[in-house]
């Protein structure tokens, strides 16, 4: 394996989040690819061209590595969702955005599955309590937003944004039960009866979460 | 590690049924008491105090006894739901005997985050079939007595316990107050973390949950 060159030490604030970025990213196709059981430090410091040691310089250990690709996906989903808020939308207009945003973002549900059962026992609480206030930071910008375009009354923003995010969570968790022998299906067929059927799921309770926030037709 | 004479070879079927039963009793304890969630065949038969190959004549094989601890907690979950509600009861309460039953089987909450992740691949159709099946029954008979007590449309008892259910393994994945110790942090901290403990936000929305349903 030949070693990078380039990557090796950071000089400025600006090239170190670079480097952290460019790990984080070399981690998330990991991720997406492999169960956790499988996500080594080694695989990845190969894909990257550097050293395990180098990793280290970034990230304590695979734990910090894996929150801080969690709040990652998390921010990046906060940004997306935002983004493609309406004023004036139907509730259901709202929700299929909503599930749209996550599942098109396979990383964060991957993660948020291994969260408080692996990898925060794996962090520092100091980690694990800065990734939760700008977890909150961010999910409060988002909760502002959703009372303005849904026309909610304060607070209920949050409590909609965290309903929304369990019952996907719940629903993707569920939906990999195995009722149907995927096996027999081939992989990309597969995907579909899945995410399908956790849309539905989804989409069947978010209905009630919404028109309980909104007094009005789902749409 | 001493052999207990008496486990091995049942020779009737009550007996084979009170040995699968120790079996899935203990896998429980030892699943409750690991704590990274993990176990395995041989942890269960020297608690039990027999070999790993008496195990295997009763369950093929791991996934097989995973289904078979699934189904159980499911089963022994929402006999305590049923057991909770009552005519009348307010929606607030509906929740709360929803909740406070999951407590009481905390496996459930793992087990069905365990079998998603783990099983789901290597199991086949022959022992699916009946674990989901077992689940499906208790579940709509709970689904039933939902609808009864809440005065709900059919139907919507189901959405609503799926709902439940979906909103409740979600909120288990990011809640840590179980996992930490809050003493010598400040109250800042501790309220931070508590927005994301699995009850509260589990009740926030059920709460607007079961306004929808009846709006």
């Amino acid at each position: 394996m030949s070693m990078r060159e380039d990557f090796q030490r950071a000089r400025s604030e600006g090239e170190k989040t670079a480097r952290r970025e460019e790990i984080l990213d070399a981690a998330e196709a990991l991720v997406r690819r492999a169960a956790n059981d499988k996500f080594a430090i080694s695989v990845l410091a190969e894909r990257v061209g550097v050293s395990k040691s180098t990793i280290f310089l970034y990230f304590a250990n695979k734990d910090e590595l894996l929150l801080a690709l969690y709040e990652r996906a998390l921010q990046t989903f906060f940004t997306r969702f935002r983004r493609s808020l309406v004023r004036g939308m139907t509730g259901r207009e709202f929700c299929e955005t909503f599930i749209d945003t996550v599942l098109v973002n396979p990383t964060l549900l991957i993660l948020r599955a291994q969260l408080a059962h692996t990898i925060e026992r794996g962090v520092r609480l100091d980690s694990m309590i800065a990734a939760k206030q700008n977890i909150l930071t961010g999910g409060m910008a988002c909760a502002a937003q959703i009372e303005d375009v849904l026309n909610l009354k304060a607070g209920n923003g949050l409590r909609v944004l965290m309903a929304l995010i369990n019952l996907a969570a719940g629903a993707a968790q569920a939906d990999a039960l195995p009722y149907v022998d995927m096996d027999v299906l081939p992989d990309d067929v597969a995907k579909l009866v899945q995410t399908a059927e956790t849309r539905k799921v989804f989409l069947s309770g978010a209905e009630f979460v919404i028109t309980g926030a909104t007094g009005r037709a789902f749409g | 590690m001493a052999i207990r004479e008496d486990f091995v070879r049942a020779r009737s079927e009550p007996e084979r049924a009170a040995r699968r039963a120790e079996i899935l009793d203990v896998a429980e304890k030892v699943l409750r008491e690991s704590p990274d969630d993990r176990f395995s065949i041989s942890d269960i038969a020297s608690r039990i105090g027999v070999s790993k190959s008496t195990i295997f004549l009763y369950f093929r094989n791991k996934e097989e006894l995973l289904a078979a601890m699934y189904t159980q907690v499911a089963a022994a979950f929402f006999q305590r739901f049923r057991s909770r509600l009552r005519p009348g009861m307010t929606d607030q309460e509906f929740c709360e005997a929803f909740i406070d039953s999951s407590e009481e089987c905390p496996s459930l909450v793992t087990m069905r985050a365990m079998i998603s992740s783990t099983i789901s691949g290597s199991l086949s159709q022959s022992y699916v079939a009946p674990t989901f099946d077992a689940i499906y029954r208790t579940r709509t008979d709970a689904v039933a007595e939902a609808e009864e007590v809440l005065g709900l449309e059919p139907g919507q008892g189901r959405t609503l316990i799926k709902a439940f259910m979906n909103l409740m393994c979600g909120a288990a994945q990011v809640s840590v107050m179980r996992h930490i110790r809050t003493e010598g942090m400040t109250h800042e901290m501790v309220e931070a973390l508590r927005t994301s403990d699995a009850c509260v936000s589990f009740l926030s929305g059920a709460e607007l949950l079961m306004k929808g349903i009846r709006a």
